[in-house]
């Protein structure tokens, strides 16, 4: 018994965060993953000298913490995430207005008009396909929506669940967009392309890896998470639908009721300045800046070349989520 | 500390049962044990005496009545602030603490200095005859060894009352004799107020001063054992404090006080309640004397007979009655043998009215 | 017992304690469920949401994954405890078979899942490299199923083997000396005698297969929905907390049930052949030479498996990218150590808490369920066991639900966590604590308080060493459901309270499966740590009666 609470004891205090306590801490939900998240605050606090404690959510996940926390917000700011989720928790009334110093550079789908939220970088989707898979069916990389129905394609796809993800909600809208907002029309699409999913995954990025090991096809991805898997060293191909494929903006909010106000305005001055976003470079990290200043990253700026890529309307899709989301699970998630 | 006595004051418990609804295991007991004195509770199992003790110990609390021992009322009071000592049928060993532990296990609960603990027990191993015992755990001792540990874990603390609960009956039967002498013996010397609880009317004779029988709950007598012997309050008593013959018998009339009773033409003078016409009848066994048989009529066959060096025991066949008779030192006055005829002589005083037949 | 102010005051604190983390929640759970507009009692909400044919189907579904892994995990069990108690094996494979068992009983969730994901499906490892299959789902029941049955199946090994051991060689002796064939006593005998452990070993299952999120959550794809993970994306994705009660009530119907069923009809029916002194070890002839190569064939198969699915949790965690890039590194490690530290640092201090807190409360509840006499005392007992019969998501959202708005706030704070742990995982050393004092003369104690000596006193000198392994019983279960748990607790951290079992799912639902499985093979190692040194323990105290099947049988 005294070994095992000695060894206990000796666990526990190595565990102990090492930092030394930070001035001023911040509290966030980031919906960027970890790895993208952490040095990016790690970065911050060097900047700033305020440390940032966080824990990492899917959007849907995040935003629902956020609205069922309303009278009592345990953080002070949500961090990443497309903007349509930010629209969304605008209906709620979860966030305080605050316009950085940035807000007046950055173009209109970046920012909500009375600052709400505002962007931090822009996430295109892209079709990424395992070329193993391509290579078996002699298929092409897919380069319009329609090649996704192909029957080669059945059971095949992986990509995210729209009650968690926000890069579902991202897909579904632009299926919408291509469909010129029809959603009867958009809805027989997603029902005709229902049997080539093998599995709806709960985090955006979910079906990254099945892909890449080839256990996949293919499936629609950020460019973040693709280019990273494509990083990681994974043999996939990413390609761009003809008919266009919508974009998110990566958002950042304060909360209304924060602890920390003050240390939140700090973390989205920061977030929507260059001085953030040039790291994305540095820490290999595939997002389009927001900000016009900071210019694309050469290698993404390649992979970019040439696609059809439109924003997702925000209003119109923070207005419709609900019940577009809805309408997705009884059609066609639990059919 | 002074020895107390022990004042039971119209002593209830009643038990709620799944089975059997609500159940009283103990009935408005009033009895006294005077400070020294040795009282055994005597009774069959379920009649209530294990749960008188265990009230008197504190283990459980009357539903009604009061409890003293010496004048203070304890009713209320946890049986560790009883100052008891009890000795439980299972002895309830410490199975994790050596001997000495055991022993000392009260001293410490009352903060002895250390000295003095180590002086106590030492004493109290030797009055119980295991000095040299103190690093063995109970696992290592034979079924008296701990029985004489669970003995001196409850005499070293010098209780007020020392408390008993069928102490011997795990113990086979030579060292229940000798344990009991022990016990005695022990209880003498301290001079402390015993209770002690047994269902073998052998032992509670050979042990008490006073002997208290309990039936279903109900206390119904107390006295020594030749009171119990000879003038049973019950038929309970009677049949449950040595052996006895049930004889019907006819009553006839009455003779200096006594009850004239006739059974199979033999004229006895029974003590008991007043009644007239058929009656029940108890004769002890050793009273019945066995003659030659006079004449064939009215004789009476022996059935069996058991030879136990001392005595011998019969069944004898006399009109409809199986008797069990007692006869002492077969070897100097001869026995009979199955098939034997022979003349029953009930005893002409010392037999019971029992009842109306 | 009024007399006795220390015991009065413990039955208060447990009662306060018991009617706000768990009868509170579970209340707070039913009003959500049945209040309807205008806060009167209505079934409105449980009509929309099971008049939606999918969420009937998840009902369905989760009662026929339960079913199917109660039968499939027992008969896996019964084969495996057979073998190790039957087949006289060598001592190196009943090593192996030990580890098989014991593996998927101390890891956290999504192992195996994770394993499946990589070995079956179109490009997996067994399915196409090794058999060659063309276009196998690893996604629907049957993936499922299977990473169910291999994880649960050791609890109906445990239990199974304990009662086949427990079966007195003699009993089987007299039927074969009877001139009964082998069939015919393992007919007539042997399974009539093992029929309640396997009926009890079924309920077992099947009630943790209901409330199993994990795996589901990763491996039942779409086409197969659970009520466990509807009830979670009802709540953390479509933001429907109604909804998500609803769902985990619909839970709750059958838990309880399996509970009630257990307590009432197999709790009565286990037969004790030992009796007396046991027959002298005979060599045991019940199993036919000719069966004993399948037998123990398909029990090393299985614990194969098993162990080449850990084997390729270890490979993932030590190389650059799983399946693409074989390049041995640490950095998983190292992540798991840098930015892993915060989760493994609140995992291991909510452990640290409430293991020993669980332990003790075990063992209080225990004792006085087993010696005192209280009112209530069955009241007592079922309140205690609800948090450990429901399935954990209800616990969770009931949890969430309960303690989200003041003056109750306590929902992201370390205490819900513990105190979802205390009394979710603490019955298994209340069970224990009450198996052990009825093997105990009860006079022991009372000795003791005839002796002088107050309750406290009483309980922490003798009644405390006596239960000892069934205190470390119910530290190791507490210990190990800190560690591996996720199905309540993901319900209930924050950003200042995360665990390592959340960010094993984060991992693998990000891109990070490497450090998913460096996290896992971190979690199994730290259990694994902490059992050797509960087993040395319980040596020190000369308990080897309470071996780790009654440690790990919950």
């Amino acid at each position: 018994m005294r070994r095992l609470s000695v060894v206990l004891l000796a666990a526990m205090l190595w565990a102990m965060p090492g930092v030394a306590p930070a001035a001023e801490t911040l509290n966030a939900y980031s919906i960027w993953p970890e790895n993208w998240a952490k040095p990016m605050f790690e970065e911050f606090e060097k900047a700033t000298g305020v440390h940032v404690n966080f824990v990492r959510f899917s959007s849907g996940e995040a935003l629902a913490r956020v609205i069922a926390e309303k009278n009592n917000p345990r953080v002070d700011v949500l961090f990443g995430g497309p903007v349509e989720t930010f629209a969304a928790g605008e209906k709620e009334g979860v966030f305080e207005p605050y316009k950085p110093p940035a807000f007046a550079a950055l173009p209109a789908r970046f920012k909500q008009a009375d600052g709400q939220w505002v962007a931090m970088a822009d996430d295109p989707l892209v079709f990424m396909s395992s070329n193993k898979f391509l290579k078996d069916k002699g298929l092409k990389p897919p380069a319009s929506w329609e090649d996704l129905l192909d029957p080669a394609y059945r059971g095949q796809l992986q990509m995210a669940d729209a009650r968690t993800s926000g890069t579902a909600v991202t897909r579904i809208f632009s299926v919408l967009e291509v469909n010129g907002r029809d959603e009867d029309k958009a809805f027989a699409y997603l029902k005709k392309l229902r049997p080539n999913v093998q599995v709806f995954t709960k985090s955006g990025g979910g079906g990254t890896i099945p892909v890449g090991l080839g256990q996949a096809g293919a499936g629609i991805f950020f460019i973040v998470d693709a280019l990273k898997t494509r990083q990681e060293g994974y043999d996939v191909a990413i390609s761009f639908p003809r008919e266009g494929i919508g974009t998110a903006a990566e958002g950042i909010a304060l909360l209304k009721g924060a602890k920390n106000p003050a240390g939140g305005r700090k973390l989205i001055d920061w977030a929507t300045s260059p001085a953030m976003q040039l790291l994305y470079a540095k820490y290999k990290i595939n997002f389009v800046p927001a900000h016009p200043e900071v210019k694309v990253e050469p290698g993404l700026a390649e992979v970019l070349k040439g696609a059809k890529i439109f924003p997702i309307d925000e209003a119109y899709a923070g207005a419709n989520r609900k019940r577009i989301i809805e309408r997705w699970v009884k059609e066609i998630a639990n059919p | 500390m002074a020895t107390a006595g022990i004042r039971l004051e119209g002593v209830t418990k009643r038990f709620r049962d799944a089975a059997r609804g609500e159940v009283t295991a103990v009935r408005e007991v009033t009895l006294t044990v005077e400070p020294g004195q040795f009282l055994t509770l005597l009774g069959p199992s379920g009649c209530g005496k294990s749960t008188t003790l265990r009230m008197i110990a504190g283990f459980e609390a009357p539903s009604a009545g009061r409890i003293w021992i010496g004048d203070t009322d304890v009713t209320d009071r946890l049986a560790s602030q009883r100052d008891i000592g009890f000795v439980f049928q299972s002895y309830a060993l410490f199975p994790h603490l050596s001997v000495f532990e055991n022993v000392v296990y009260g001293l410490r609960v009352r903060r002895w200095p250390e000295a003095e603990i180590a002086r106590a027990a030492g004493e109290v191993l030797a009055l119980v005859g295991l000095a040299g015992y103190e690093r063995r755990v109970p696992s290592q001792l034979s079924g008296g060894e701990q029985q004489r540990v669970a003995l001196a874990r409850a005499i070293v603390i010098r209780p007020k009352v020392l408390l008993f609960d069928e102490p011997l009956s795990n113990l086979d039967a030579t060292l229940r004799v000798r344990m009991r002498g022990e016990i005695r013996e022990l209880q003498q010397r301290l001079a402390i107020t015993t209770v002690y609880v047994t269902h073998d009317q052998e032992e509670a004779m050979a042990i008490a001063d006073r002997i208290a029988v309990m039936e279903r709950g109900d206390l119904v007598q107390l006295g020594t054992a030749e009171d119990l012997y000879g003038r049973p309050a019950t038929p309970f008593v009677a049949e449950f404090v040595g052996r006895l013959n049930r004889v019907p018998a006819r009553v006839c009339g009455r003779e200096a006080g006594a009850l004239v009773v006739d059974v199979h033409g033999q004229r006895l003078r029974a003590e008991g309640a007043v009644l007239e016409g058929a009656v029940m009848l108890a004769v002890r066994p050793e009273t019945i004397d066995l003659l030659p048989a006079a004449s064939q009529h009215d004789s009476a066959v022996v059935a069996s007979r058991v030879f136990l060096g001392e005595k011998v025991e019969y069944v004898v066949r006399w009109h409809e009655l199986s008797l069990l008779v007692i006869a002492w030192d077969p070897i100097r006055r001869g026995t009979h043998v199955p098939g034997d005829r022979v003349d029953v002589r009930l005893p002409e005083r010392g037999a019971r009215i029992l009842g109306p037949a | 017992m009024g007399r006795d102010p220390a015991l009065a005051a413990t039955l208060l604190v447990l009662w306060a304690l018991l009617a706000l983390f768990v009868v509170y929640p579970l209340g707070a759970l039913l009003v959500k469920v049945f209040a309807g507009a205008g806060g009167r009692p209505s079934l409105e909400h449980v009509t929309a949401i099971f008049g939606e044919a999918p969420q009937r189907r998840a009902f369905y579904n989760s009662l026929l994954l339960a079913g199917l892994v109660g039968v499939a995990g027992t008969g896996l069990g019964f084969v495996f405890a057979f073998a190790a108690v039957r087949a006289n094996l060598p001592r190196a494979w009943s090593r192996l078979l030990d580890a098989a068992t014991i593996l998927p009983l101390i890891s956290p969730p999504f192992t195996t899942a994770i394993a499946m994901i990589f070995s079956f499906g179109p490009r997996g490892l067994i399915t196409y490299h090794l058999l060659g299959l063309r276009d196998v789902s690893a996604y629907g029941l049957g993936p499922t199923l299977l990473a169910e049955t291999l994880t649960y199946f050791p609890i109906a090994y445990l239990t199974l083997k304990g009662i086949l051991a427990g079966i007195d060689p003699n009993v089987e002796d007299m039927a074969f000396s009877l001139g009964a064939t082998r069939r015919r006593v393992f007919r007539t005998v042997t399974l009539p005698l093992t029929i309640p452990g396997l009926a009890n070993a079924f309920l077992l299952l099947f009630a943790a297969s209901l409330a199993d999120f994990a795996t589901p959550l990763i491996l039942a794809g779409n086409g197969f929905p659970v009520l466990p993970t509807q009830a979670y994306l009802q709540i953390t994705g479509l933001f429907d907390f109604t909804g998500g009660a609803v769902l985990s009530f619909a839970l709750l119907l059958p838990a309880f049930a399996v509970y009630l069923l257990q307590r009432a009809w197999v709790a009565r029916r286990v037969y004790v052949t030992v009796t007396g002194k046991a027959g002298p070890a005979t060599t045991i002839k019940s199993l036919a030479p000719w069966a004993r190569w399948p037998l123990l064939a398909a029990c090393l198969g299985v614990s194969a498996l098993i162990l080449y699915f850990y084997a390729l949790l270890v490979y993932a965690s030590l190389v650059r990218a799983f399946g693409a890039d074989a390049t041995p590194t640490l950095a998983h490690y190292a992540n798991v150590f840098t930015s892993g530290r915060q989760a493994i640092a609140d995992t291991l201090i909510i452990a640290a808490v409430g293991t020993p807190l669980g332990a003790l409360y075990g063992v209080v509840v225990g004792w006085l369920l087993a010696r005192v006499p209280f009112t209530g005392r069955w009241l007592l007992e079922t309140v205690s066991m609800i948090n450990y019969a429901l399935p954990g998501t209800i616990v969770g959202i009931a949890y969430l639900l309960a303690f989200n708005d003041p003056p109750l706030a306590l929902a992201g704070g370390a205490t819900l966590i513990v105190a979802a742990y205390v009394f979710r995982y603490s019955p298994t050393g209340i069970r224990a604590t009450v198996a052990l004092l009825h093997q105990i003369d009860p006079s022991i104690e009372e000795a003791s308080r005839g002796l002088g000596a107050g309750s406290v006193t009483t309980f922490r000198r003798v009644t405390l060493p006596l239960v000892l392994p069934a205190f470390v019983a119910g530290l190791t279960v507490v210990f190990i459901r800190s560690m591996t748990a996720i199905s309540a607790t993901i319900f209930l951290i924050s950003v200042s309270w995360t665990l390592i079992t959340v960010r094993i799912l984060e991992n693998m639902t990000e891109l990070s499966l490497g450090a998913a499985a460096a996290f896992s093979v971190l979690v199994v190692a730290i259990v694994f740590a902490a059992l050797g040194m509960v087993a040395l323990v319980l040596r020190r105290v000369r308990a080897p009666g309470t071996a780790l099947a009654s440690v790990l049988g919950g």
